[in-house]
């Protein structure tokens, strides 16, 4: 007789509750269950479609920013639609590209060192970890320090970090000078010398050339991505929490990675093929529904009918990255790969980043207005970004300037919502099969869950 | 104390009127300090004790009919009434004073209007009437908030209404109006009202 | 050692982030003075349910309660476990010193308040602007205080860390008309705005994108008419969204976020239907005619190319 236990994740972005199904001492079935439910795509509703920028980066306290540049990019793609491309300046769109890298890389250092380590020390119950430790830790507070760091970038730009509005139809709000610029490098080259020394163990730019685990272990001195890697091989998280293998990126971004899906081979993505599914969310078609059955407010996400995992890691896929090739062929999609590829993404963002900041021109523009009054405009769009979690969809109709439909697809919605009839989500799926709560706990703490986002 | 600043005061509209009537009448160039002086049987040197110079006093006359007339559309501003009803008021108040006072009218009709290199300095722009533009401003804002008013750019409205008062004006001063201005009143104030009024 | 607890309601968790970036205390100093019980994010070894009943059976004192998020009773929407937020909040009310609405949701029910199938949500202890939040008008905590609000969304993290630091040393902590802390929420974003010459001068931005040029006449800036110490306590430290050249969008007040268009001044013929607080619209009119016709040279140039 299958026994079900229903537990509180902590540890998350929001509320998350697992609900397991155990047989003979492994999960036989794995719920992901969002209880909470705020409604932005119905309070969007009516609302002038600029608004949407100060109220859509408020779904999330951890990746808001990703919000507002799909919110933007959803507007100007709606002044495409109706014939009125607007141009973004050069310089607009490398600030968008910094200040969403910073966050990326904020959100990485946070989930890494308050979400997931401590799960090891759980795990392995040795002092050694102690450094790790909640609050005590001499790392957790460096982690601390750094993420908290990296997001002043977005204060020179943006104003604020979280929930700044800074980037706007047309371009971004700031006109930076020489020394704002020299600032965010001198912020960006501190983290780098954080990454290097204790995530990494080498320089990063020697990292990023690495191409197999026996290199990087070979090559890079003590340090936690290193250690990470011991402790899940030890653990046997190198093999386990597999899902589909099937991986999705909706857009590209310079010097990081580039978009594409893939099955076996990679190929294009279109934003036409994805559908969401209702039948096991309380979100239906025409309204609210809490039929015994749905047990989230998310709903499934499906790429031409098929679940797909969005992360960091199919991003490293979709560029058809040497080192994550070959850990893929290895290991396929565990948990150790997607969790590495969500700390790999520090060091190619770091880099990013100063690329881009490289290439800014003060006294080129950052702003063009665009050709019309949003009044004017009637409509759809469609905004992609990959946000720190994975690929994030927006999608608006707007009549003369009001938004008549809003509806948003979060990375976390794709990885962690619910089933659909023929198919468990990816994290469900990865769950299925494991002999210890914990580990399943870890394995879905492995799509960097954030609730806030899953259901909005 | 008290009494002497009144003197002082009255003393000055004397000196306004004056400078008003020789201004309208020989130009503002044409008319001298001592002229001005000799039409009120005062000194010279008495009238400098008022006025430093004929630009000082110049500037003097505009502020002074501003804040008599910003004065009056306050007063009306401040009312209950709707805002039709304050146009048809702030009409009928405009051509009170310029009948009772049309020295002040004529005044920046011909003067203010026509020199404006006398204003340069201290009276740019709205610096000087400053009081009649911030009471249309609010009345204009406020209509507008009301919904009774269009919404649209202060100028246009702020010309619609007090383009046609100065029309009306320039024409008896031309001596083409059969009757008095302010017979004329409430038709003018409903053209404007209708101008302006939401749709 | 006093305790604190941290619970959330509908939230995005953007006030737990804003705190991590808190510096003077920083984040891991603060809880070394305090002992954080419980929080969602960090607490790896407790679990809520088990906290719950050891504070009913006395076993844990708590000093703070922190509620992060709006509130409902509606477990349609919001569930803690087999809890609802409000039924929590029930437990903890009287066995807290204080209660601190931590950011705009908790304060005032903001975002989560306006989703018209859920009617049930509120702040702690307002709704908007009326005092109909989750607690009676009336309610005060143990220590005297009502609800403590520190609005702001997200709040920074200084005045939480603040606040807490005054309490922690006994010192009184003054409240304004909306119970937000009155030595924070005295000040206006406008106060240390870097654009604040143009404001004098009545140089209106026309567009984003440019450091020069006021945000108050075209683009919506709230920074007059709001309370937030934005532009003294800096953001991150380093900057503040009007210096960047966003317009404040009011987001600590009771009303966030009810305005429509938040990127564009309200007005009425061209004249700003709202004035900066503390000044008539007839003073406000007047002394703004006054600084056009006036102008001040250095602001009609690019900066680069001022004297």
């Amino acid at each position: 007789m299958p026994k079900v236990r229903k537990t509180v994740l902590n540890r998350v972005e929001g509320e998350i509750q697992l609900k397991l199904v155990w047989e003979k001492g492994k999960v036989k079935d794995a719920f992901i269950i969002a209880p909470n439910f705020r409604g932005f795509e119905f309070i969007l509703e009516e609302k002038p479609a600029l608004d949407a920028l100060v109220i859509n980066p408020r779904i999330c306290g951890i990746c808001g920013h990703a919000h507002l540049i799909a919110t933007t990019k959803a507007i100007e793609n709606l002044y495409e639609n109706a014939g009125l491309k607007i141009d973004v300046p050069k310089n607009a769109k490398l600030i968008r590209d910094i200040t969403l890298g910073a966050e990326i890389i904020q959100n990485h250092l946070r989930w890494f060192y308050m979400f997931v380590m401590p799960d090891f020390l759980k795990l392995e119950k040795s002092k050694k970890l102690k450094d790790f430790e909640p609050i005590k830790g001499y790392k957790w507070q460096k982690a601390v320090d750094f993420s908290s760091r990296i997001v002043k970038v977005i204060a020179i730009f943006g104003g604020q970090w979280p929930h700044t509005s800074y980037s706007v139809p047309g371009g971004v709000v700031c006109d930076p000078t020489t020394f704002d610029l020299t600032e965010a490098k001198s912020i960006v080259d501190s983290v780098v010398g954080f990454a290097q020394q204790e995530i990494f163990g080498m320089d990063i730019e020697d990292y990023l050339s690495v191409s197999s685990e026996e290199e990087y272990l070979k090559k890079s001195k003590n340090s936690d991505l290193k250690k990470f890697i011991f402790m899940c091989k030890k653990h046997q998280l190198d093999h386990a929490g597999k899902s589909y293998h099937r991986f999705l990126t909706v857009c590209d971004m310079e010097y990081a990675f580039s978009k594409g899906i893939t099955k076996k081979k990679r190929r294009n993505f279109y934003v036409e093929k994805v559908r969401e599914i209702d039948s096991y969310s309380y979100l239906t078609e025409n309204g609210f529904s809490f039929d015994k059955n749905r047990y989230s407010w998310a709903k499934a996400v499906r790429y031409n009918g098929l679940p797909y995992e969005t992360s960091p890691l199919s991003r490293r896929i979709n560029s058809r990255e040497k080192l994550f090739i070959n850990l893929l062929k290895h290991y396929r999609d565990s948990y150790m790969v997607r969790m590495w590829a969500r700390i790999d993404e520090i060091a190619r963002m770091l880099y990013a980043m100063k690329m881009w900041i490289e290439s800014i021109k003060p006294s080129e523009p950052f702003y063009i207005p665009p050709p019309a009054d949003i009044k004017e405009i009637s409509g759809k769009g469609v905004g992609l970004c990959e946000a720190a979690r994975g690929s994030l969809i927006h999608q608006l109709t707007v009549e003369k300037g009001i938004i008549k439909k809003y509806n948003i697809i979060t990375p976390s919605t794709w990885n962690l919502g619910p089933r659909c009839e023929k198919y468990l989500s990816p994290a469900e799926k990865a769950i299925t099969g494991i002999d210890s709560q914990l580990k399943a706990e870890m394995i879905l703490r492995s799509f960097d869950v954030c609730s806030v986002c899953t259901t909005h | 104390m008290s009494k002497i600043k009144k003197t002082k005061e009255e003393r000055k509209k004397e000196i306004i009127k004056a400078a008003c009537r020789l201004f309208a009448k020989k130009g503002y160039y044409n008319t001298t300090i001592p002229d001005i002086a000799e039409e009120l049987g005062m000194s010279v040197g008495n009238l400098y004790n008022y006025f430093h110079s004929k630009e000082e006093l110049a500037k003097y006359i505009m502020q002074y009919s501003s804040k008599l007339l910003g004065d009056e559309i306050r007063k009306i501003n401040e009312e209950n009434i709707s805002t039709k009803e304050k146009i048809y008021k702030i009409v009928r108040k405009f051509f009170e004073i310029g009948q009772e006072q049309p020295e002040l009218i004529e005044y920046f009709l011909r003067v203010f209007l026509s020199n404006r290199e006398v204003f340069e300095e201290g009276c740019e722009g709205f610096l000087c009437v400053q009081e009649v533009v911030t009471e249309l401003m609010l009345f204009l804002e406020e209509g507008a908030r009301k919904g009774e008013l269009r919404q649209q750019d202060f100028f246009p409205a702020f010309v619609t209404l007090m383009g046609p008062l100065g029309g009306m004006v320039f024409l008896q001063g031309e001596n083409v109006l059969p009757k008095k201005p302010i017979e004329y009143s409430d038709e003018l104030a409903e053209n404007i009202w209708r101008a302006l009024k939401a749709d | 050692m006093k305790t604190l607890l941290w619970i959330q309601g509908l939230s995005c968790n953007g006030n737990t982030q804003s705190l991590l970036n808190a510096e003077n205390p920083f984040f891991y100093e603060i809880f070394q003075k305090i002992k954080l019980i419980y929080h969602p994010s960090f607490s790896y070894r407790e679990n809520l349910q088990t906290i719950i009943k050891k504070v009913k059976e006395e076993k844990i004192k708590i000093n703070f309660l922190v509620v992060e998020g709006a509130v409902t009773s509606d477990k349609r929407f919001h569930k803690i476990g087999d809890y609802s937020v409000a039924q929590i909040l029930e437990i903890l009310k009287d066995r807290a010193d204080y209660i601190i609405a931590a950011g705009n949701c908790a304060s005032f029910g903001n975002i989560p308040a306006t989703f018209s199938h859920n009617p049930d949500v509120t702040g702690l202890q307002f709704r908007f602007v009326q005092k109909e939040g989750f607690f009676p008008p009336d309610f005060k905590t143990r220590s005297g205080y009502p609800v403590i609000n520190i609005p702001g969304c997200p709040m920074h993290p200084a005045w939480f860390t603040q606040t807490i630091t005054a309490l922690l040393e006994g010192k009184k902590v003054i409240l304004d008309q909306f119970n937000r802390p009155k030595e924070l929420f005295m000040y206006l974003p406008h106060d240390g705005c870097t654009r604040n010459e143009y404001f004098e001068w009545k140089v209106e931005s026309e567009e984003f994108g440019h450091k020069e040029g006021c945000l108050f006449y075209n683009l919506g800036c709230r920074g007059p008419m709001t309370h937030a110490p934005c532009n003294k306590i800096l953001w991150n430290r380093i900057s503040s969204k009007t210096r960047a050249g966003m317009p404040c969008i009011g987001c600590t007040e009771f009303n966030f976020p009810l305005r429509e268009n938040f990127f564009e001044t309200k007005k009425n013929m061209g004249i700003p239907e709202e004035v900066p607080l503390g000044v008539s619209k007839r003073a406000y009119i007047t002394i703004t005619g006054v600084a056009k016709t006036l102008k001040n040279k250095r602001l009609m140039v690019k900066l680069e190319e001022t004297d």
